[in-house]
């Protein structure tokens, strides 16, 4: 039995290791685009939450509307569930005290389509913006 | 005369694979594309609804930023479709403003449509 032949069909040979190099790459840049939407998710809900707090004429408005604006951002990109939270934090207080700063911090849990044997992997992905409160008020 | 030599087979095994190669490699470019396009059109969603929703800005202005986003591609500007609206969610006034344009695919001969809404808090409103 001879068995150091190149005889085989080039195609089958190719498709194998076209499926070995294809299926990580797949699992790798669908991770890699599910965290990436999440932070860009998350960034453009702080940033408006941020803005929409220290626009409002009232600190239980300003609450409200943070809240609000950044579940909204959140659907917007599709990326709303229960794991989403929202925080608020001020420098001063009361929170609107004119030339303080309000932080919101938004993060999300990704969970990551990872195969068994890695386990179902989970990121958090996390934005804080700041935004000043006008002198003015 | 051999028939058992294995000369200029690498030129037909790559002859055989060439196609393949091809199509994956053109497979790969086309979803680098579409990629590339639907974060161009989030972008102007994105921009144009925070625009319209400022106090001293119009429906108007938040549009004509979503086009100059959408004008760096000629393929997506001619074919964008550009809303603008004022809802109501939670008790909380908001514009939305919806972005819908076309990518078409040459060597499929298929148009996808894609669409991206962001909506923004109404300043006018507060």
């Amino acid at each position: 039995m001879k068995i150091s032949t190149d005889e085989g069909n080039v195609i089958v040979e190719f498709i194998g290791v076209l499926v070995a190099l294809v299926v990580p790459i797949t699992i790798i840049a669908s991770a890699s685009v599910s965290i990436s939407q999440a932070y860009l998710a998350t960034e453009v809900a702080s940033r408006a939450a941020s803005r929409a707090f220290v626009i409002s004429n009232t600190e239980i408005n300003a609450r409200k509307h943070a809240y609000a604006v950044s579940k909204v951002a959140m659907q917007d990109h599709g990326a709303f569930d229960n794991s989403v939270v929202t925080k608020i934090s001020c420098s001063n207080s009361p929170c609107l005290s004119p030339s303080g700063y309000v932080t919101v911090t938004v993060q999300r849990q990704v969970s990551l389509a990872l195969p068994a044997p890695f386990g179902s992997r989970k990121i958090l992905v996390k934005a804080s913006s700041t935004s000043v409160v006008d002198e003015l008020g | 005369m051999s028939f058992n030599s294995s000369r200029g087979s690498s030129v037909v095994d790559f002859v055989l694979v060439a196609p393949l190669l091809i199509v994956v490699f053109v497979a790969a470019t086309q979803a680098e594309m579409f990629l590339a396009d639907k974060s161009t059109i989030s972008s102007a969603a994105i921009a144009g609804a925070r625009d319209a929703s400022m106090a001293d800005a119009s429906s108007a202005q938040g549009i004509a930023l979503a086009q100059k986003i959408l004008s760096g591609k000629k393929d997506l500007s001619n074919s964008a479709k550009i809303s603008i609206s004022r809802e109501q969610t939670s008790g909380v006034d908001f514009v939305r403003m919806t972005v819908e344009c076309e990518f078409k695919i040459p060597w499929l001969d298929q148009v996808v449509h894609i669409s991206s809404t962001s909506r923004a808090l109404d300043e006018k409103a507060l």
